[in-house]
């Protein structure tokens, strides 16, 4: 009977803790997920390395051809 | 003959109690006032259209994209409105986390984007305190063991009844992200609690306020 009573008391005093410490509280909750971007390979826009090697810095010019005779200048 | 005389007393003396009695009748009245004393409400809605996935796609270390949402107290006390932010990474991130937010200032430290040992290897928060929590705009608070879970609590102040206040928040990708993190996402769930101002102990734990918030909720939508 008398732990029935310490059972009591403990848990009317843990109930009435609780109810003290009670306050307004509302919640929302919104979310997102954001994305790192990834390097992509792209074959129309080659980097300049590439560019530079297809092409080479000397090439064959075997005449010029003028539109006009320099006396039409 | 003796018993006789008993019964004739007792009769007497209880008829002579009963006329007394009756004699002690007063005039009076009575009124009856009454009051019913009522409880206020306390509401906060959260406006998410500026709060995309667009917004914070194809990141590159560096970048710094805004995100905003607008809280509005429909409530009619006075609310104290906070945000938990927790940005969940797909990939593990350094002491000094990749993925982080701050104030559209932009002005986090490297020390602003570690947290606290004390902190390190929690999920939750529960010590920070609301006085804690107004210290500071934003604040780094926690961050998982296997250092995908970061969170962030946002002091977003008082909000009068009907009013409405914009978070301008920004989402940054660190120049220390690695190539680890190409084609990682981030997820940014923001948890908006307005909590009543009046009377509100500072001492509380954020722990506190969060079980309070579900609880609440539970109540609301079982």
């Amino acid at each position: 009977m008398i732990r029935h009573k310490i059972v009591l008391t403990v848990f009317i005093l843990i109930m009435s803790t609780y109810t003290s410490m009670a306050n307004y509280v509302d919640k929302e909750c919104k979310s997102i997920t954001a994305c790192a971007a990834s390097w992509e390979d792209n074959e129309e826009t080659g980097c300049c390395y590439e560019i530079n090697n297809e092409i080479p810095n000397e090439t064959d010019v075997e005449e010029y051809v003028f539109p006009v005779t320099p006396s039409e200048i | 003959m003796k018993k006789k005389r008993i019964a004739a007393a007792t009769i007497s003396v209880l008829a002579l109690i009963s006329a007394i009695t009756g004699s002690y009748a007063y005039f009076t009245d009575k009124k009856s006032i009454d009051i019913s004393a009522k409880t206020t409400n306390l509401a906060i809605e959260v406006d998410d259209r500026e709060f995309t996935n667009e917004k914070v796609k194809n990141m590159l270390p560096g970048d710094s994209r805004e995100l905003s949402y607008t809280v509005t107290n429909v409530g009619k006390a006075d609310a104290l409105v906070i945000s938990e932010i927790t940005l969940i990474s797909s990939v593990p991130m350094d002491d000094t986390v990749e993925w982080f937010i701050q104030d559209t200032d932009g002005n986090f430290s490297d020390e602003d984007r570690q947290v606290d040992p004390e902190m390190a290897g929690k999920d939750f928060v529960d010590e920070v305190t609301i006085n804690e929590v107004m210290d500071s705009k934003i604040k780094f608070v926690s961050l998982t063991d296997d250092s995908k879970v970061a969170k962030f609590i946002v002091n977003n102040g008082v909000l009068a009844r009907n009013q409405t206040s914009t978070v301008d928040l920004l989402l940054t990708l660190g120049l220390n992200a690695g190539n680890s993190f190409m084609d990682s996402n981030c997820e940014v769930i923001a948890n908006v609690y307005g909590i009543q101002n009046e009377n509100t102990d500072g001492a509380l734990t954020w722990e506190f306020i969060k079980d309070t918030a579900d609880a609440n909720g539970q109540i609301e939508n079982p």
